[in-house]
């Protein structure tokens, strides 16, 4: 396969690449990056003029269900979902039903994946039985069986006795702990930020502090274990200043934002829609301000979709009886694209470079990098093309997207896997 | 015989107000925020002219209409669902009371169900209180072909429009104005759909609104909030106009935001010597139920000189029937 005349863009460091060149593929890997590759014969052309051609997407953070909530989502529609979002990995949340918390469980899951994905999917574990926090999972088998790492999402870690010892247990497994932090004896009941809005619309707030006060223990266990932590939809003024100070005190800490949380604000909130009811909560556009200047000045190291799809009927309810979270995975790039890049606040390089190259480094994984010799997962943008969800087939199952009736715009064209089209555009 | 008197006045009211809109929203009351001056000029015209001639008659629509109207109450309730049923009945209209606790909602029937089955009874008004925030705007947002008229008898934490409008009614009918009469409303201002409402429709009759309570309860000082935040009560009641004790809800001091009722009435309780600060003509209001000698003291609850509350009962039959009267008399 060759693809000719795109604008490759390779953001990884020892290979920087911003330059129209072609590229062939040949065995599923990277064969060739150069001008003026001359087609064999019977080799298939892609015609990328116009077009940006980067490493396939990698999604620190999506719920992909299936198993007994395969009405919300399976790992096809899932998957297939990713594809035309530009992904080529995902890394799968455990909070699923039944949880991913012993081998069992993540071997199933694994088989479910291993005949059903259409793309990459790395599962974690939880990293407590039931994702309760009342006892480990079993760390070093779960390792051994290449879990990508452990997170209890959808839940924090209540137990910091027990979050302490393990990162004491994974510390030198290489393997992430990947939090979602919050203190739910803080956020309660709450269903929706906390302030002037919840209050005018009667919702049960949550606090600002719920994340950020269990980011700052966390980072106390960290800078105490010497280990490391992955902070999952930071969305606060607050989590950022923390996280900045954690870094510069040289911790290995990490994190990530939804597309989400960049592109709305609680302000975007009308009519009790639910599809704008997520976990953490949409915040006020101060704390928006803030996480987009995180991105901008490199406190934030990627992002990640969290995306949560729920059939209808946990949606189409009352505001608070509403499951929390929205889908993502296919708007996730066109979102990050207008915020970060058509507002002229990161260049090219950075835009891309928080979907591959700095997840990849996050996970530790082989991946998000345009070089000779890695496996063909590549990404095709039209920079200049709009949609909407609308008007474009939406491959999830569910459909609790805020972003439906919004013109979107860079439109992921064609996603390869392995050196296989794995999405194409079609209208 | 429809009483013409009733009938005919009716629309010569509504006839003043013809050059206004004062057609509800989407046929449906659900909360003060949406209500412009000249529906609320409009709705206490009506009132008060229903109060005058509450039993003159009961007949303003005519006996053999095929249409019905549906209390739904998903919440417990007294007064408000009391004052409902005698103000559609007073109008000549047929209450259907759903019986939540034996209805098809303990099979699982959601309200939209519930009110599809109730339009294919002929049921063109439903009046509805229920435990979460917004089910109305839920309802019309994801259902809007429902094609019903809906009136909310609170909702959750949101809105109660009814009780604000009986109790502004009410002190209107102490005052030509509620101009920069500084009005106090004390207590779990945080839950209380009451007080939302109020602020809303209070801030629409250019009164000056004070929130007093326990700093748990009382949303932090906001532009957004029209009002000024008190976590003194002294402070708060001085120089007041009106004072409105919200009930105090006992399970609250399980989840921390009063310790106990014994201390929440130490700081909080309204009583005879702390509304001395207030003046001199105060009045108190309480959209019940009163818990006695907790958020209000039983001296000022008995004392016919300074308490509304009974009158606020009363008051709410007329202000329910205008309501009911304007919302079915619209697009007719």
């Amino acid at each position: 396969m060759l693809i000719k005349n795109g604008l490759v863009l390779n953001p990884t460091a020892s290979n920087t690449l911003e330059d129209i060149l072609d590229l062939r593929i040949e065995n599923n890997r990277i064969t060739q990056i150069s001008t003026n590759l001359k087609p064999d014969s019977h080799e298939t052309i892609i015609d990328a003029t116009n077009l940006w051609v980067c490493p396939g997407f990698i999604d620190i953070h999506c719920h992909l269900r299936d198993l007994k909530q395969n009405v919300s989502e399976d790992i096809l529609s899932g998957t297939t979902a990713a594809a035309s979002g530009g992904y080529t990995t995902v890394v799968s949340m455990a909070n699923t039903s039944p949880p991913i918390d012993n081998i069992l469980a993540l071997k199933d899951y694994k088989k479910l994946i291993a005949e059903n994905a259409l793309i990459e999917v790395l599962p974690l574990a939880s990293l407590t039985k039931n994702l309760e926090s009342n006892e480990l999972v079993e760390i070093y088998n779960l390792a051994q069986n290449d879990v990508i790492g452990f997170s209890d999402d959808g839940n924090p870690f209540t137990n910091k006795g027990l979050l302490y010892k393990a990162l004491l247990l994974t510390k030198n497994l290489n393997k992430l702990i990947i939090s979602h932090p919050e203190d739910k004896n803080i956020s309660s009941n709450g269903v929706m930020n906390q302030g002037a809005k919840s209050f005018n619309l009667g919702l049960a707030g949550i606090p600002q502090c719920s994340e950020s006060s269990c980011i700052a223990s966390e980072i106390e266990l960290v800078r105490e274990t010497d280990s490391c932590i992955h902070f999952s939809h930071v969305s606060l003024a607050a989590s950022i200043k923390l996280i900045h100070q954690a870094k510069s005190d040289g911790l290995k800490v990490t994190c990530d934002v939804t597309p989400h949380h960049l592109a709305l604000s609680e302000d975007n909130i009308t009519n009790y829609n639910t599809s704008f009811k997520m976990n953490p909560p949409l915040r006020n556009s101060f704390d928006q301000m803030a996480i987009i200047k995180g991105i901008e000045t490199g406190i934030v190291d990627a992002i990640g979709t969290d995306h949560a799809p729920h059939s209808s009927s946990l949606k189409c309810c009352t505001f608070s009886d509403a499951a929390f979270g929205v889908t993502g995975l296919e708007t996730a790039f066109s979102l990050v694209y207008e915020k970060m890049y058509l507002s002229n606040l990161i260049s090219k390089l950075r835009l891309i470079s928080l979907f591959t190259s700095a997840p990849a480094k996050i996970l530790n994984i082989d991946s998000g990098n345009l070089s000779i010799g890695k496996l063909a997962n590549l990404t095709l943008i039209d920079p200049n093309q709009n949609w909407d969800l609308n008007k474009y087939k939406t491959h999830s199952k569910s459909k609790n997207s805020p972003f439906y009736n919004l013109e979107l715009k860079g439109k992921v064209m064609q996603t390869i896997f392995q050196g296989n089209c794995v999405y194409q555009l079609t209208i | 015989m429809p009483n013409k008197t009733l009938a005919t006045n009716t629309q010569q009211i509504l006839a003043k107000y013809a050059d206004a809109q004062i057609n509800f929203k989407r046929n449906c009351l659900i909360d003060t925020k949406d209500l412009s001056q000249a529906q609320v000029n409009c709705l206490f015209d009506l009132a008060k002219f229903y109060q005058n001639n509450i039993h003159e008659s009961q007949n303003l629509y005519p006996a053999n209409q095929l249409e019905y109207s549906a209390t739904l109450f998903y919440e417990a309730s007294t007064r408000t669902k009391t004052s409902f049923n005698i103000a559609l009945t007073n109008l000549g209209l047929k209450p259907i009371n759903v019986d939540i606790s034996t209805s098809s909602h303990t099979k699982g029937e959601s309200l939209y169900d519930t009110l599809l089955t109730l339009k294919a009874m002929n049921v063109n008004l439903a009046i509805i209180r229920h435990s979460s925030s917004g089910v109305l705007n839920f309802i019309l947002e994801n259902y809007p072909d429902l094609n019903m008229k809906l009136i909310n008898a609170g909702d959750g934490s949101h809105a109660h429009p009814t009780q604000a409008l009986l109790d502004a009614f009410t002190l209107l009918e102490l005052e030509n104005s509620l101009k920069n009469k500084k009005i106090v409303i004390v207590g779990d201002i945080l839950h209380s759909r009451v007080a939302r409402s109020n602020i809303h429709l209070l801030n629409l009759l250019g009164a000056d609104i004070h929130l007093a309570g326990p700093e748990t309860l009382v949303p932090l000082n906001s532009s957004e909030i029209k009002a000024t935040i008190h976590h003194d009560l002294n402070t708060a009641l001085t120089d007041a106009d009106f004072v409105m004790a919200l009930r105090i809800q006992f399970e609250r001091q399980n989840q921390g935001f009063i310790t106990s009722v014994d201390d929440y009435v130490l700081k909080y309780q309204i009583n005879k010597n702390n509304l001395k600060l207030a003046k001199a003509k105060v009045k108190v209001l309480h959209p019940g139920p009163v818990n006695r000698n907790i958020e209000l003291a039983d001296d000022i609850i008995n004392d016919q000189n300074i308490s509304l509350i009974q009158k606020q009962v009363s008051n709410g039959i007329p202000v329910r029937m205008a309501c009911i009267a304007m919302l079915l008399k619209q697009n007719n």
